[in-house]
């Protein structure tokens, strides 16, 4: 067999496995061109109000921000590996490359707990739908789920008692609740003894809710009741403060103060003060419920401390093209990693600098995309 | 270099371990990574899917002729629940899987893959392809992909339907099958990556000295076109595959609008955009034309020039044309979606981008001509089909350039005019491409010659065969008659359109029987061809300086390359070739 | 235009046809396919000379590589005719797609509103009329399944939807076709010039049913278009208050209410 290598003319002065990378590369922007492509497509497209901002799909610009940083710091990385490879300082080569994996880990980390945090708002693709619900609560959920009625309520009243008005959350929690379960009906895959159990609590819900009919006139409903509370709560105060007032002289006189005056003026002050933090919380909760009436759902649903079924216009498409972005991107650093795992026990010397080469372009190509999606998912 | 050694093939096939044992068996016809050994299991993997893609098209044809009558032979095995009779759903399998077996596993694979991997190092002078693993793995990798496509013909209901363009809804609403479907596309997109990134490396760094890049043959610039071709337009491909698998697999709805009836009623808002699909699918797809025929006449260009004994006329325009037609490739897609309700200012810029494209189409047919014209011809089988590509290439680019026009399109989208025009453009010319490229390189990779007398046969039979069949279409296209019916005849205006229906089914039969000829002719030369030399053709390109069939390794010397492929009949020289590597 | 009328091509091209537009696509239609067959005439003479000198045996080919002259006049020439193609078929393009006939209402010319509603879905057309309050998508409206009357002589506008897959909506006799994808009403016009029956069908790939999804289109005058309305908005009241077993529903009506004379002219 003839071994001897044949000679070539190369149209570009480098090696052919760089030559190829650069090829590989391109066609993963073609690839990459029509995943944003399309991602521009349905952003641009959104009918109605439009395309969700960043915070309603609890998208937090700092984890991303580290997350850009990281892999940032891991191209530079992978760098120093290829130039201490260039120079035959094999330990540090590997030094470099161990840290350039475990800075990928590190982002695949943190992009696995920004899916979790997805998960648990409910906010993935599970069914053909434009307008998606933010997750109610989940051990309600669990609860409708097995059908019972009297825990539902049960628990209603435990989320719920920390708040003034019991029975209005429960309220608006069966709505949320409801809107969800019809919404889950409509999968065609549901399997039927799920069917059977949300129709279930759907009925149970429905029994449970009072006369007073649609949302619109719940929200004007709970509305009120709040600015009534609010303004007994500033009338009470008023009345107490003007008996103190009145207690003053007599608590001022330099002779004996009587106890039982003392012990009024006391209790009147204490009062005051939780009166005020009261009108203060209902203020605060009465800005939410008008904000939520203007559509920012997610306010009143803190401000209360209960999750709530919420609306988020298009985030059906949201999701879509996040998860498809993030995920093609995300197996792509993962295909990194498993190079960089295969070329860590190799010993990186001057002669096999092209093999690191080679991974820290793709590397730096996963890098450039990324700095795409940071701004489209995060800041835009 | 080496002198002292070695034609004969068995020291130069060997390998160090020396010969016999299943690893070597193994390491050497089935994972070989010899860029000739896997051009053959291209080549022989192809043929094999070309029969049965035929014969799924014989199906469709019947039933077109005869509807809803027993099938003979294939209806009892095939369809023995329905008593022999095709059902409509499997109508739809049956065309379905013939275009995509016919595009994906046979035309594409045929050319880039078969002939693609045995001439491209031959023809550049190397030893074998840059990444020959690569290589190896690219038609390993096939073998998936033809998994899910035989595994989703038999899922249960029906396998998949919904056409080789596969549009959603329709994709994602119905039909168990497509999943598998798509999953097969995507695996022998990733084949194809792998062979396109390949060729490409090879052609472009591999060239043995003085092969500069105007000295390479045209099938080198076919291939190396069609490389840039798939590895530019298949990604995107790839990604909306994967998005409609999702939209199958995962509940997303990138290609689900709003508020769609499904047979699980009615699904709440989708908000996806169906049209995204076929601007996705068509940004690939009419690339994809082009990769089915750039390789195919870049051989007969080769081919033409060979029998007639004269340089290819205009060599430098024909490879910009070819550049041209690459570049332009990528702005036309839209000429398939005139009336799909995309934006009709659009249209027009696609029809002017469609009218640019069809003038480097016209020069490459001008330039055959010019090639012929003055030859001293050989009307050898070779020969004969790359004649045959030239004329059926000229009825299928006039074709093309009709529909272009969208006004005419309205008429004619989706009827049988298409049908037509890409089977004159595909069949007429792809394939026929491929029957020449067969019968001009099996001395090179056999060692032995075709029969020629049954190959003049193979070609009149298949010629005035392919006329017969395709050509009426076009008249059942200017009456309105639309593709894919399953049973047209239940529309009034379309009876008196059976008898010629029938016509064309007789046709496509008598074209059947023409290519068992040629099988018989290709399998029985394999073991009694007659033997051959070299260069039995006296032919120029380097792959004629190496031994029939080439050794290990292709050349036991240092190939030079002193001019361009096509001097023959060069003034002057007594000898009518001057091959490339003769000083 | 008249079918081919030569042996044996007899009815072998474009069908009859019955609308303004679609006079425009039939004469581009003829157009183009002379300019292909005088190209395809020229070229198979070359071809075919050129073989036959080279059956007449030639001891050597003649050497040439290329010619520039001629090379420039053979891209100029088919350039040249692509381009007058591309400018000439714009106006029976802008005619058929892109021009929304209009209408004066008040002395405003206004878009014309669709006079029918076009409902595809797995496997049929449903066609929807606006009932007595002379509006679509109201409880009232008409509803008619794969039967259509439309009057001919004015400019009819047709709103076009799909409640599952991609439908097209393709009258051959009218040289019109549109695909319909779910999400967007798309708009279709044409004008018929007489009166006629003609086939609707699908060309767009919907599942196994496609070859049967197929409606009739009955074009008739303005005024017997009027009473046949009338008489379908009649019918359906009158079922609604007659019969408790329709429940107000949509009343399908059938076409044999209208009598056109199909022998007439
Ligand atoms: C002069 C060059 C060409 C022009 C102007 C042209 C034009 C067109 C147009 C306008 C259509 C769309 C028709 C419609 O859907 O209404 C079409 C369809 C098609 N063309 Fe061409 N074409 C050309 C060459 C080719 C070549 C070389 C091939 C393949 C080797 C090809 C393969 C096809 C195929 C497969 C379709 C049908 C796709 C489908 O709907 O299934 N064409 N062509
Ligand atoms: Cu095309
Ligand atoms: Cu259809």
């Amino acid at each position: 067999m003839t071994t001897t290598e044949l000679k070539h003319q190369a149209a570009v002065p480098i090696a052919n496995g760089k030559f190829a990378i650069w090829l590989f590369l391109s066609t993963e922007i073609m690839f990459f061109s029509a995943l944003i492509g399309s991602y521009i497509v349905f952003r641009l497209g959104a009918p109605g109000v439009g395309w969700p901002t960043p915070h309603q799909m609890h998208m937090i610009e700092w984890i991303g921000g580290l997350n850009t940083t990281l892999l940032l710091a891991s191209s530079a990385a992978i760098v120093m590996c290829l130039e201490s490879a260039k120079r035959g300082e094999v330990k540090k080569a590997r030094l470099w490359l161990f840290l350039t994996f475990m800075l990928g880990c590190g982002f695949l980390a943190i992009k696995g707990y920004e899916y979790s945090e997805k998960y648990r708002h409910g906010l993935f693709p599970n069914m053909g739908r434009q307008t998606i619900f933010d997750r109610v609560d989940e051990a309600f959920v669990a609860k409708i789920a097995v059908g019972t009625a009297l825990p539902i309520a049960d628990s209603t009243t435990s989320i719920a008692t920390s708040n003034a008005d019991s029975g209005a959350n429960m309220r608006l929690l069966h709505h949320g609740i409801i809107d969800w379960a019809n919404l889950e009906l409509a999968k065609p895959a549901l399997p039927s003894i799920e069917r059977q159990q949300l129709l279930g609590a759907i009925k149970d819900l429905t029994s449970l809710d009072g006369p007073s009919g649609t949302y619109d006139a719940f929200w004007s409903e709970l509305g009120t009741a709040s600015e009534a509370q609010h303004v007994q709560a500033i009338e009470e105060a008023k009345s107490q403060e003007a008996e103190l007032q009145q207690l003053q002289p007599s608590l001022s006189a330099t002779e004996k103060v009587d106890p039982t005056t003392k012990a009024r003026a006391a209790e009147l002050t204490q009062s005051l003060t939780r009166l005020n933090k009261e009108q203060a919380e209902l203020t605060d909760r009465v800005m939410a419920i008008n904000k939520f009436a203007l559509g920012e759902h997610e306010s009143l649903a803190e401000q209360m401390g209960v999750p709530v079924a919420t609306v988020i216009p298009n985030g059906n498409l949201w999701m879509n093209t996040y998860f498809l972005l993030t995920g093609f991107h995300a197996l792509h650093v993962f295909g990194g990693l498993v190079a960089m795992l295969v070329l860590l026990p190799v010993r990186l010397n001057s002669a096999r600098a092209g093999l690191v080469e080679n991974v820290a372009l793709y590397w730096h190509f996963v890098d450039i995309v990324w700095i795409f999606l940071f701004p489209l998912l995060y800041l835009l | 270099m080496n002198n002292n050694d070695v034609t004969s093939q068995d020291s130069t096939n060997g390998h160090h371990a020396g010969r016999g044992g299943l690893f070597w068996f193994l390491g050497t016809y089935v994972f070989a990574r010899d860029h000739k050994i896997i051009g053959l299991q291209f080549l022989f993997s192809t043929l094999i899917w070309m029969i049965v893609g035929g014969l799924l098209a014989l199906a469709v044809r019947w039933q077109l002729a005869w509807p809803w009558s027993n099938m003979p032979i294939f209806g009892a095995l095939l369809f023995s629940a329905e008593g022999g009779q095709i059902s409509p759903e499997f109508y739809n399998v049956l065309f379905t899987m013939h275009a995509t077996i016919m595009i994906f596993f046979v035309v594409i694979p045929i050319l880039a893959g078969a002939f693609g991997n045995y001439l491209i190092p031959l023809m550049v002078g190397a030893r074998d392809m840059a990444f020959p693993t690569l290589n190896m793995m690219s038609y390993w990798l096939l073998w998936p992909a033809f998994g899910c496509m035989i595994a989703s013909m038999w899922v249960p209901g029906t396998g998949p339907s919904a056409g080789w363009t596969s549009y959603p809804p329709l994709s994602v609403l119905f039909g168990e099958a497509q999943g598998l479907w798509l999953l097969g596309l995507i695996f022998s997109g990733i084949a194809s990556m792998m062979g396109a990134i390949n060729y490409i490396t090879t052609i472009i760094q591999m060239r043995a000295p003085g092969m500069t890049l105007l000295r390479m043959p045209m099938t080198v610039w076919g291939m190396l076109i069609t490389s840039i071709l798939q590895a530019f337009a298949l990604p995107v491909l790839t990604a909306a595959l994967l998005m409609l698998l999702s939209d199958r697999m995962f509940d997303t709805s990138f290609f689900l609008a709003e508020g769609l009836e499904t047979p699980a009623g009615t699904r709440l808002a989708g908000g996806g955009e169906p049209l995204l699909w076929q601007h996705l699918f068509w940004f690939y797809s009419h690339p994809a034309v082009y990769i089915m025929i750039l390789p195919a006449m870049g051989m007969v260009s080769d081919i033409l020039s060979c029998f007639c004994r004269k340089p290819v006329f205009g060599y430098r325009p024909m490879v910009f044309s070819m550049c041209a037609i690459a570049g332009m490739g990528f702005i036309v897609w839209g000429h398939h979606m005139f009336i799909s309700g995309m934006n009709y200012y659009l249209s027009v810029s696609f029809l002017i981008s469609t009218m640019l494209i069809a003038l480097p189409s016209g020069i490459k047919v001008f330039n055959w001509l010019a090639t012929i014209w003055g030859g001293k011809i050989e009307f050898s089988a070779a020969m004969l089909f790359a004649l045959g590509f030239v004329s059926m290439f000229i009825i299928g680019g006039l074709s093309g350039v009709v529909m272009a026009v969208p006004p005419i399109d309205i008429m004619i989208h989706d009827t049988y005019y298409i049908v037509a025009h890409f089977h004159y453009v595909l069949f007429g010319s792809s394939i026929f491409g491929v029957f020449a490229a067969i019968y001009f390189w099996f001395p090179k990779m056999f060692g032995r010659t075709m029969n020629e007398g049954l190959g003049k046969l193979h070609f009149l039979i298949s010629f005035i065969a392919v006329n017969c069949t395709f050509f009426p279409m076009h008249f059942l296209g200017a009456r309105g008659f639309p593709r894919r019916y399953a049973d047209p005849y239940v529309v009034e205006e379309f009876r008196d359109l059976l008898p010629l229906n029938q016509f064309i089914t007789y046709a496509a039969i008598a074209m059947a029987a023409a290519q068992v000829l040629f099988f018989l002719n290709f399998f029985g030369s394999l073991f009694f061809g007659k033997r051959t030399t070299e260069n039995p053709w006296h032919a120029n390109s380097l792959e004629w300086s190496v031994p029939s069939p080439p050794p290990h390794g292709n050349f036991d010397f240092q190939p030079i390359v002193y001019r361009g492929p096509y001097e023959y009949s060069v003034p002057d020289r007594d000898e009518d070739h001057w091959p490339q590597w003769v000083e | 235009m008249a079918a081919f009328n030569i042996w044996p091509l007899q009815g072998l091209w474009l069908p009859d046809n019955y609308s303004e537009t679609g006079r425009t696509i039939d004469h581009l239609w003829t157009l183009l396919h002379t300019i292909c067959a005088v190209i395809f005439l020229v070229t198979g003479i070359v071809l075919a000379w050129a073989l036959w000198r080279a059956g007449t045996g030639l001891n050597k080919a003649t050497y040439f590589t290329h010619n520039t002259r001629l090379e420039i006049i053979w891209s100029i020439i088919p350039g040249g005719i692509l381009v007058f193609i591309a400018i000439y078929q714009m106006q029976s393009w802008n005619e058929n797609k892109l021009l929304h006939p209009k209408e004066l209402v008040n002395g405003v010319s206004v878009s014309r509103p669709p006079l029918v509603r076009v409902v595809a879905r797995r496997f049929s057309w449903e066609f929807h009329y606006p009932g007595s309050d002379e509006k679509l998508e109201t409880i009232d409206d008409l509803y008619f399944e794969n039967e259509m009357v439309l009057p001919y002589g004015e400019d009819v506008v047709l709103q076009l939807e799909s409640r599952d897959v991609i439908h097209s909506f393709f009258v051959p006799k009218l040289r019109v076709k549109q695909d319909i994808i779910p999400g967007h009403a798309q708009m279709i016009w044409f004008q018929a010039t007489q009166e006629a029956e003609v086939a609707l069908v699908c060309a767009e790939l919907c599942g196994w049913g496609h070859y049967a999804m197929q409606g009739r289109i009955k074009f008739v005058s303005r005024a017997e278009f009027d009473s046949w309305l009338t008489k379908q908005m009649e019918l359906k009241s009158l079922s609604q208050k007659g019969s408790a077993a329709s429940k107000g529903g949509l009343v399908q009506t059938s076409l044999e209410t209208v009598s056109i004379n199909e022998s007439g002219q």
